[in-house]
């Protein structure tokens, strides 16, 4: 559907709040307030605080910079870390990484791009679909989780994965470095939950706070669903692409430049 | 009872050689269920398994067992369904192996979960759309139906036992796709992704059933000293030779699919000529025990009549069957993902490069354990239910 | 198997061991000595009630909070800790006494 024919529409909601359906069971929302400030071009990376929508109505997703992420920095994977209590074992078997910072190389020669991994939060989570439990669960704001009350570890879901997004507690951790998050018992599959804790109190991940602390900025943060959010602005002004959009599995992560 | 020829009657069981079976089998069954409570206690760093291989030896040895278990139930119907009466010996023993075998496999699966103590949650919370929640109720139902059909076979209801038998093998059919759909239906792994899994999977399952069937056989009536048929073992080693030239049918078209695309050129050599272990195992265990070597035996009339060399070649089956299992299960995941084609990719995650899985002694002793304890199952049974076909009656020794 | 009776009763003796031997003893553990939040006087519902039902309306909850992302609910495990501060005083001792070993706690920090 053309960029157009939305935002019309949505001007043509009334007092009340506008639905339209974009396709595959995603549903716009917005208020007409909201919809006046649609448009528009990008914000700076500092227009990147959380606008908290009606309940149920966001839709999160993430843009990563890739021209903005330095090789040297890791304040995201360091604060994922502190925030979720994600340990660090020093034996790359067993470290969980809920996010990580990867190293591309060009085949063909070029420069060497640096850009986070994390989990994509796909619209059609193959780790969903194998669940056989149903433990992993899109919540109503498109965060896929895993319920660790009822995940059984049995790893099929890190089978399905494409992104390796999930790892699995081999062993337990006696730190606690963020008491207000629980950890994890071992035997159980963990991996980014867009830090739902904090989105649930109008914060933004742990991740992207780090990233604009560190002065890089590289990480856009904010509701899909709404058009005056700067990340809907920058999607609208910038060419992203998805890490492999081929698979279809619709990732709301997205990046510049790779 | 009278159109029965056949008699079946327990085992004595009461020789030393005997108790000392049973309790070496217990014991390695007590071994395996030690380790599956260390596994449980201090986490799965106690395996082979890592983060980017999670699906280790475990797995391996549930596929194994469940294919064993399909192909000998398909077996233990042939008497009842297709009316070939001369596999009415094997009848009892291979329904009762099924059940057990898949028992054993799916203790396997649930040993090897992160959480066994989460054992009731699939019964509450189950997702339809995943094959291992559907494959779990294949497999209860499939246990039940193994019973069931036991029963009717002890109590001479013969209607029952050829509608018990007829379902009994296209249930078999079913689970043992559902487990191939396990590994099919997953997109994100080349090595995994291939409609061709379930098919191959059934085609392993009768291969290594009919060999495991000729093993047991023997060794079941050399042991309790009773008179086995050698016409017997020469038919089943006859379709034995059938059932491998369909696997390798099967492996050489899914294989050639995969080479022949320029895109999968890296994969398949890393497969099949520089995956080091992986296409050793591949080579020697999967295409040479599993195929060539007792293909050779069994259609050569040389060694193909002699029951000697059908041990051989039965034995060869189940060993290159289990290496088949191993390179379905692994090589798949050590195979890393194509996340950003044409870039290297390097990262903590041990991205963009193989990773090595050893096999740890943790999770061999979790597989012998499990395989002892179903044989350990298997011999008390022998000795309680009337099981055996006693040939030469009067005659039976320990 | 030659007297199924007799061994059934044996069996059935010495799996009921256990009762027999706590029956016999007089002593009678000593009731948990709860130390109380000071902070406040009543806890979201009467004690009777979260005596006999926290683990059923936290279990019940859970599902609301984590897979709804509705965390206003009433009876959270954080909530516990807004009032009892000292684990060890208070849901340990009594989880001691009534032999219950709840995971919560392996993930859940309550101080």
């Amino acid at each position: 559907m053309p960029e157009m024919d939305r935002r019309s529409l949505l001007k043509m909601g009334a007092a009340a709040i506008a639905g339209t359906v974009i396709g595959n069971g995603v549903t716009l929302y917005t208020s007409p307030a909201r919809a006046e400030e649609g448009g528009g071009p990008p914000g700076a990376a500092a227009t990147n605080a959380l606008e908290i929508p009606s309940k149920g109505k966001a839709r999160w997703g993430m843009v990563i910079d890739n021209n903005k992420c330095t090789a040297q920095c890791t304040a995201c994977t360091a604060a994922c870390r502190t925030e979720n209590n994600v340990p660090l074992f020093g034996d790359e078997r067993y470290d969980g990484h809920w996010i990580r910072k990867v190293t591309l190389t060009p085949e063909r020669g070029g420069p060497e791009k640096h850009l986070p991994l994390l989990c994509n939060h796909c619209d059609q989570p193959p780790c969903q679909h194998v669940c056989p439990v149903a433990a992993t669960f899109t919540r109503h704001d498109g965060i896929v989780m895993i319920d660790k009350h009822r995940c059984i570890g049995c790893r099929y879901c890190m089978i399905a994965c494409p992104y390796k997004a999930r790892t699995f507690v081999f062993k337990e951790t006696s730190e606690w470095t963020n008491k207000d998050v629980p950890k994890r018992a071992h035997g159980v599959v963990e991996k980014c939950t867009f830090c739902a804790h904090l989105i649930d109190q109008g914060k933004i991940p742990a991740c992207v706070e780090a990233c604009n602390k560190s002065g890089e900025g590289a990480m856009i943060f904010g509701d899909l669903n709404n058009p005056g959010s700067a990340i809907v602005k920058y999607i609208r002004a910038v060419a992203t692409k998805g890490i492999r959009e081929d698979l279809g599995l619709e990732p709301k992560v997205s990046y510049t430049g790779i | 009872m009278a159109n029965i020829k056949t008699k079946f009657t327990v085992i004595e069981g009461n020789s030393a050689g005997y108790w000392l079976l049973v309790a070496v089998l217990g014991l390695l069954s007590l071994g395996g269920f030690w380790s599956s409570y260390m596994m449980f206690l201090h986490g799965h760093y106690m395996t082979g398994m890592t983060n980017a291989i999670p699906w280790g030896f475990p797995i391996v040895m549930a596929v194994y067992l469940i294919g064993l278990s399909a192909g000998s139930l398909v077996l233990s119907a042939l008497s009842s369904v297709f009316g070939r009466t001369e596999f009415k010996p094997l009848a009892r023993i291979s329904a009762l192996l099924a059940a057990l075998l898949l028992i054993g496999a799916l203790m396997c699966i649930i040993l090897d979960w992160g959480r066994p103590d989460r054992i009731l949650v699939p019964f509450y919370s189950m997702n339809p759309r995943s094959m291992f929640s559907l494959n779990g109720m294949l497999y209860s139902t499939y246990i039940g139906i193994c019973f069931v059909y036991l029963w009717a076979m002890f109590n001479h209801k013969e209607k029952l036992v050829k509608l018990l038998g007829f379902t009994a093998v296209f249930w078999a059919v079913l689970v043992h796709s559902g487990t191939g759909a396990i590994f099919g239906f997953v997109g994100a792994r080349e090595l995994y992704h291939s409609p061709l899994l379930p098919p191959s999977f059934i085609a392993a399952a009768l291969s290594s059933g009919t060999a495991l069937m000729i093993l047991v056989l023997y060794a079941t009536f050399k042991f309790t000293g009773r008179q086995l048929d050698d016409g017997l073992i020469r038919r089943l080693g006859l379709y034995l030779a059938v059932f491998i030239a369909v696997v390798a049918y099967l492996v050489f078209i899914e294989n050639v699919t995969r080479s022949y695309w320029p895109g999968n050129y890296a994969v398949q050599k890393f497969l099949l000529l520089f995956g080091n272990k992986y296409s050793l195992i591949f080579w020697i265990g999967m295409i040479g025990c599993g195929l060539l070597f007792p293909f050779i035996i069994l259609a050569n009339p040389a060694t193909g009549k002699s029951i000697g060399w059908i041990l051989v070649a039965s034995a060869l089956v189940v060993i290159g069957v289990l290496a088949e299992r191993y390179i379905i299960v692994i090589p798949g995941q050590v195979m890393p993902m194509e996340m950003f084609p044409g870039y290297h990719i390097a990262g903590p995650f041990q991205d963009g490069r193989m990773i090595d899985y050893y096999l740890s002694p943790m999770e061999i002793l979790f597989g012998a354990g499990i395989t002892a304890f179903v044989f350990f199952l298997y011999a008390l049974s022998l000795k309680f239910f009337e099981m055996t076909p006693d040939k030469a009656a009067g005659e039976s020794g320990n | 198997m030659k007297r199924p009776a007799a061994t059934a009763a044996a069996l059935l003796a010495l799996l009921a061991a256990p009762l027999f031997y706590a029956g016999c003893g007089n002593a009678k553990a000593p009731a948990p000595q709860l130390t109380k939040p000071t902070n406040a006087t009543e806890c979201v519902e009467p004690a009777a009630t979260m005596r006999a039902n926290h683990m059923n309306l936290l279990r019940h909850e859970r599902d609301n909070i984590v897979r709804e992302g509705d965390r206003s609910r009433k009876y959270r495990i954080e909530g516990c800790a807004q009032c009892h501060t000292k684990r060890a005083e208070f849901c340990d001792r009594c989880h001691d006494y009534a032999g219950v070993k709840p995971e919560c706690f392996d993930c859940h920090y309550l101080p």
